[in-house]
C-alpha cells in the first residue's frame, strides 16, 4: 500500500464515521458512506480493484447488516471495519470470508474510540454551557463543530493510518505463512459471523414468534430457488400486501356487522 | 438602533437552515451526558438570530436547549422545527412556559428514536443496503451505487420535509395525525413482514456452514453434509442463524457474548473437522 493510499482511506475513515459532519452527518456520513458496502466501492477505487473491493465490503457489511445505534451504544465501529477491513483484505489479497475475520477485530477497536470521544465530549459540555448562556454563538459553533472535530480527526485518521500502513506490509508477508488450519479456523468464522447481524435484526423485527413463517419463506427462496434478492423482496412486499389488507378487510368487515 | 432591525421576521430560508445544521451536527459533539444537547442548541441558532435582541437573550434562548435531548434524528427532525416555531411564538409575547417547550421535546424523542431506530435505521436502512449488497457479492458495482444514491436522497428529501413540517405543526405536532399509533401500527406491519422475509433470504445468502463428518461403512462413504443437503439446503447456516437469534432474543445474550460464542465454536469445529 503507497503512502497516499494509506493517507486517503484513513482519511475517510475519518469523514464517514458517525460524529463526522462533512459528508452530511449521521444520516449520510453514517447511514450512507459508513456502510462496509459503500467503504468497499470507495477502497476500491483508491487500490484500484474496485470489483473485490465491492465484494469483500459486501460480505463485511453481512455481519453489521442489523446494526443501528439505539441510544448511541455501538456495538461495533462498523465503517473502521468497513474502511480498513477491505484494505487490507485487498492489499493482503485474502477470501472475503478471512476478511470478515480481519474486520471484526477492528471493529471492536473502533467502538473504544467511540467510547473515548463520547467520554471527553461530557467534559466539554460544561464548557459549553458556559458559552451558551454568554450568547456567544461563534464560540458555541466552535464546541460544536471545531473541537470535537479536532479530536475526531486525531482519534479516526491515526489509528487507521497506522494499521493500513505499517499492517498492511506486515501483513503481505503474515499472510504467506499463515497455515492451513489457521485459514480454515479463519473462514469458517468468517462464515458463521454473519448470523449475528441477522440475529439481530430478527430481534428487531419479530414482534411476535408466529412471524417467523416470513423469515422461513424469504430463506428457502434463496436457499432452494437461489432468486436474486430483489425478486425475494418483491415477494416480501406481496406478502406484507396481503397481510395488512386482509387484517384492515377484517376490521371493516367488524364494523358493518 | 432602530426598532425593525432588532426583530424580523423568521422566513422559510431560515427554517432550512436549522434542519441542515441539525443534519450535520446532531452526532457531531455527542456526550454521555446529554447526548445531542449541544447540537439541538446550535442548530436553533438562524431562529435566535432573528428572535433575540440582546446577547443575554440569545444566552438564555441558547441555555434553554442545553438540556438532555436524544433522538434518531433523521426521523425526529420534525421534533427540532416544532421547538423553532414554538421559540418564534414564544418571541412575539405568547405565554409558552419553558416547562411546555421541555414536555414537547422529552414527550417526543422517545417515541421518534424507537419508530426511527426500528423502521428506518434498521429495517429500512437494511432492506435497501440488502439490496445493494446482493448486486454487489455478483461483482456489480451498481449494488453500492444504488445504495448511496436512494438512501442519500430520501435522508435530504425527509429531513427538508421533516423540518418544515415540525415548523407548520408547532405545538399541535403532539397529536398530529402522522403519528397517530394506527398509522404507525400499519407501517410497522408492513415493514416487519417486507423485513423478515428479506432477512430470511439474506441469511440465505450470506451464512455459509458446511459440515466435513463422513463415515466409511463397506465401501460407500457417506458424507454427512449430503444427507443434509436433501433435506434442505443451507440447513446449517439456518440452524445457526436460529440458534443465535434465540439466544440473543430470548436468553438476553449480548452481541458481544454472541460474537465470542460464534468464534469459539467456529475455531473448535474447525480444530476438530466437523466444518
Amino acid at each position: 500500500m503507497t503512502l497516499l493510499q494509506a493517507v486517503l482511506i484513513a482519511l475517510f475513515a475519518y469523514l464517514a464515521w458517525i460524529a463526522t459532519p462533512w459528508l452530511g452527518g449521521q444520516g449520510i456520513a453514517y447511514h450512507v458512506f459508513g456502510k462496509p458496502l459503500v467503504a468497499g466501492l470507495i477502497v476500491g477505487i483508491i487500490m484500484g480493484d474496485v470489483v473485490s473491493g465491492v465484494i469483500i465490503g459486501a460480505t463485511i457489511n453481512a455481519l453489521y447488516v442489523g446494526a443501528v445505534t439505539p441510544g448511541g451504544a455501538m456495538s461495533s465501529d462498523i465503517n473502521f471495519a468497513g474502511y480498513v477491513g477491505t484494505a487490507l483484505a485487498l492489499s493482503t489479497g485474502v477470501s472475503a470470508e478471512m476478511a470478515v475475520s480481519i474486520a471484526v477485530p477492528l471493529g471492536l477497536i473502533g467502538t473504544f474510540v467511540w467510547q473515548f470521544f463520547a467520554t471527553v465530549n461530557s467534559f466539554l459540555v460544561h464548557k459549553t454551557d458556559k458559552y451558551a448562556a454568554e450568547g456567544d454563538v461563534t464560540k458555541l459553533t466552535f464546541m460544536t463543530l471545531g473541537l470535537p472535530q479536532l479530536l475526531a480527526l486525531v482519534l479516526r485518521f491515526v489509528p487507521a493510518f497506522m494499521v493500513l500502513y505499517f499492517g498492511a506490509s506486515a501483513g503481505q508477508n503474515l499472510v504467506q505463512f499463515i497455515p492451513e488450519w489457521l485459514t480454515n479456523i479463519l473462514t469458517v468464522v468468517g462464515g458463521m459471523l454473519p448470523a449475528l447481524g441477522m440475529a439481530v435484526l430478527l430481534k428487531m423485527l419479530l414482534s411476535t414468534r408466529s412471524l417467523l413463517g416470513y423469515f422461513l419463506v424469504g430463506f428457502i427462496l434463496i436457499a432452494a430457488l437461489n432468486l436474486p434478492i430483489f425478486t425475494v423482496a418483491l415477494a416480501g412486499i406481496a406478502l406484507a400486501l396481503i397481510s395488512t389488507l386482509y387484517k384492515s378487510n377484517d376490521r371493516e368487515e367488524a364494523y358493518d356487522e | 438602533m432602530s426598532e425593525k432591525k432588532i426583530q424580523s421576521e423568521v422566513t422559510k430560508k431560515d427554517i432550512y437552515k436549522v434542519g441542515l445544521r441539525w443534519l450535520i451536527s446532531n452526532t457531531s459533539a455527542w456526550n454521555w451526558e446529554r447526548m445531542q444537547n449541544v447540537a439541538f442548541a446550535w442548530s436553533m441558532v438562524p431562529v435566535f438570530k432573528r428572535t433575540c435582541k440582546t446577547k443575554e437573550e440569545m444566552g438564555k434562548s441558547l441555555s434553554r436547549h442545553m438540556s438532555f435531548f436524544n433522538t434518531e434524528p433523521t426521523i425526529g427532525i420534525p421534533i427540532v422545527g416544532a421547538v423553532a416555531a414554538m421559540e418564534v411564538q414564544k418571541s412575539k409575547g405568547e405565554d409558552i412556559p419553558d416547562d411546555v417547550i421541555n414536555a414537547i421535546k422529552s414527550g417526543l424523542m422517545g417515541p421518534m428514536a424507537a419508530l426511527g431506530d426500528s423502521l428506518f435505521a434498521s429495517t429500512g436502512n437494511a432492506l435497501l443496503l440488502s439490496f445493494g449488497m446482493g448486486l454487489a457479492l455478483e461483482g456489480n458495482i451498481l449494488g453500492p451505487i444504488i445504495f448511496m444514491l436512494v438512501w442519500t436522497a430520501i435522508t435530504i428529501c425527509f429531513s427538508m420535509w421533516g423540518i418544515q413540517f415540525g415548523y407548520r405543526e408547532g405545538t399541535r405536532i403532539m397529536d398530529s395525525e402522522i403519528f397517530s399509533s394506527a398509522m404507525i401500527k400499519k407501517a410497522t406491519a408492513f415493514l416487519s413482514i417486507l423485513g423478515l422475509t428479506v432477512v430470511g433470504g439474506l441469511s440465505a445468502q450470506f451464512v455459509s456452514l458446511s459440515t466435513k463428518i463422513s463415515w466409511t461403512n463397506g465401501e460407500s462413504t457417506t458424507q454427512l453434509q449430503t444427507i443434509f443437503d436433501g433435506l434442505m439446503p443451507k440447513l446449517l447456516p439456518f440452524a445457526i442463524v436460529m440458534i443465535t437469534w434465540y439466544l440473543h432474543d430470548k436468553k438476553n445474550v449480548s452481541v458481544l457474548k454472541l460474537l465470542l460464542l460464534l468464534i469459539v465454536i467456529g475455531t473448535v469445529g474447525s480444530l476438530l473437522h466437523i466444518f
